[in-house]
């Protein structure tokens, strides 16, 4: 058992949130590696999972880890941080269908998830094709871009928007929306400041979107909104507010995680520029080039899950209501699970990458998520000969479940 | 050889792809089942009709599921 207080110069190692636990995770995580795979810290209370068969079982293993949000351990931090001014957030936040086990996960996922399986994105690509090339071309004579606002954030934000049948013309405020759930979603929900403006937040956005809903009843349309909404009067399963909550979730995961990952990817080539040029070469590879800038430095850090019952992992004893983050970030650079974990190498295959999560929990959109990363690295390495990354230091946003630059700042350079 | 009409289609799952994201387990639930490691198997021998066998397929996420015409070649 590692359950007993950590020795002298471990205590770093205990701090989630420190600079180089948010600045360079491999190396952070690399760290908890060597002492064990399934490491016990003390300060977050619960176990850090960094092993890649460890993650992987993790995943897998719903019966016993649980996802459910508003039960066990992280339903009593909801709780407290409770008041009855966060009624809307958090019954919205107890409807989103990644924050619960099964069966009502399962019944919703099952719902939607025709709509982001390979065969269908597939039908998007000719709308993400298009729009990438209009971006890039009112952007590239730009000295300098906000790459995560005017582009990153764009191309995913307005694919999921008219995918699911909401005005895209609402996505600032989408983002200023998205932005406040964040801060709940990803942070802690045990703060109150965030919990107020996560509450505003989820108020505008059920109000942005029930008349929306409401409208698909009467004029149905080709979109994934009608089909919720005609499962809802089939009599299945949603109510009106479990549709908006879900549409809420869509948008949310739609475009924050895509967003993170493309730049991310600038900043992975960056780091490594013959895999740039080697991609101008060989564009055919630049679905292999996606999978591993998934596996390089994807945009989800790590999911939490509680342990449902005791079970070992890896030798340590997992106890009943014991918190398990398993970091997705460590496993993909596992040494026992990749060769040259920490090189970019974008025709690694098989490549095997938990960026996506494993199980029932596996992420709904990582099809739309693949297909609009393509696309935008097959359109900037053939129309630009480099993407100039122009921040001194690149500082990440300090939580502990998204990958995310705070700004980035670029200056593309044309051919 | 043409399959008669009555004969049930069958399927092979990829592990190399399968996730256990367990869509296929939703839409024909006599037809496939997890394994101890979270794995889809198709089960040769289960209830189920053809129509489901190719919902399963359409809606694995992972494309990780292939018809077969032949039971042998799902075992």
């Amino acid at each position: 058992m590692t359950k007993a207080p950590v020795a002298d110069g471990r205590a770093d190692l205990d701090d989630l949130l420190s600079r180089e636990a948010v600045d360079r995770p491999a190396a952070y995580y690399a760290k908890l590696r060597d002492i064990h795979p399934v490491y016990w810290n003390q300060r977050w209370n619960g176990w850090v999972v960094t092993g890649y068969d460890e993650v992987l079982s993790g995943f897998r293993d719903h019966h016993r880890l649980s996802s459910d949000r508003f039960a066990g351990p992280f339903g009593e931090e909801l709780q407290r941080a409770a008041h009855s001014g966060t009624d809307q957030l958090i019954s919205f936040l107890s409807k989103f269908f990644v924050w619960k086990d099964q069966p009502y996960h399962t019944r919703v996922r099952a719902l939607v998830n025709k709509a982001f399986t390979p065969r269908s994105v597939e039908q998007l690509r000719p709308r993400v094709q298009n729009l990438v090339r209009e971006l890039l071309e009112s952007l590239r004579s730009q000295n300098v871009t906000d790459f995560l606002a005017d582009f990153a954030f764009q191309v995913p934000v307005i694919v999921i928007a008219e995918y699911i049948g909401i005005p895209a013309e609402a996505r600032q405020q989408v983002r200023a929306w998205s932005d406040d759930l964040g801060g709940v979603i990803f942070v802690r929900g045990d703060d109150a400041e965030r919990m107020r403006r996560g509450e505003a937040a989820m108020n505008d956005l059920v109000e942005f979107l029930r008349p929306i809903v409401r409208s698909r009843r009467q004029h149905p349309q080709d979109d994934l909104l009608t089909g919720m909404v005609q499962s809802e009067e089939r009599g299945d399963f949603l109510s009106e507010d479990e549709v908006i909550a879900n549409v809420i979730l869509m948008v949310f995961a739609g475009h924050e995680t895509t967003m993170n990952l493309i730049a991310n990817s600038m900043i992975a080539f960056a780091d490594w520029p013959d895999e740039w040029a080697r991609l101008q070469r060989g564009p055919e590879l630049v679905a292999t080039a996606t999978e591993e800038v998934l596996r390089y430095d994807g945009p989800i850090r790590a999911m939490a899950r509680w342990a449902t019952e005791p079970f070992e992992l890896s030798g340590q004893s997992v106890q009943r209501g014991d918190r398990v983050l398993l970091a997705q970030h460590a496993a993909n650079r596992d040494p026992a699970a990749f060769k040259d974990p920490d090189r970019l190498d974008i025709a690694r295959w098989p490549n095997r990458h938990v960026a996506f999560g494993q199980g029932i929990h596996t992420c709904l959109g990582a099809p739309l998520a693949r297909l609009e990363t393509q696309e935008v690295l097959q359109s900037l390495t053939s129309e630009l000969r480099g993407v100039e990354i122009l921040e001194e230091e690149l500082h990440y946003n300090p939580n502990m479940v998204s990958r995310s630059l705070q700004q980035l700042h670029v200056r593309f350079h044309n051919r | 050889m043409m399959a008669s009409a009555a004969r049930r289609i069958s399927a092979v799952v990829n592990h190399d792809l399968c996730a256990g994201v367990a869509m296929c387990t939703q839409h024909a639930p006599g037809l496939f089942h997890l394994d101890e490691n979270g794995q889809s198997i198709f089960d040769v021998g289960g209830t189920g009709d053809s129509e489901q066998i190719l919902e399963a397929i359409d809606a694995c996420p992972m494309t990780a599921i292939r018809e077969v015409d032949d039971a042998d070649e799902a075992r």
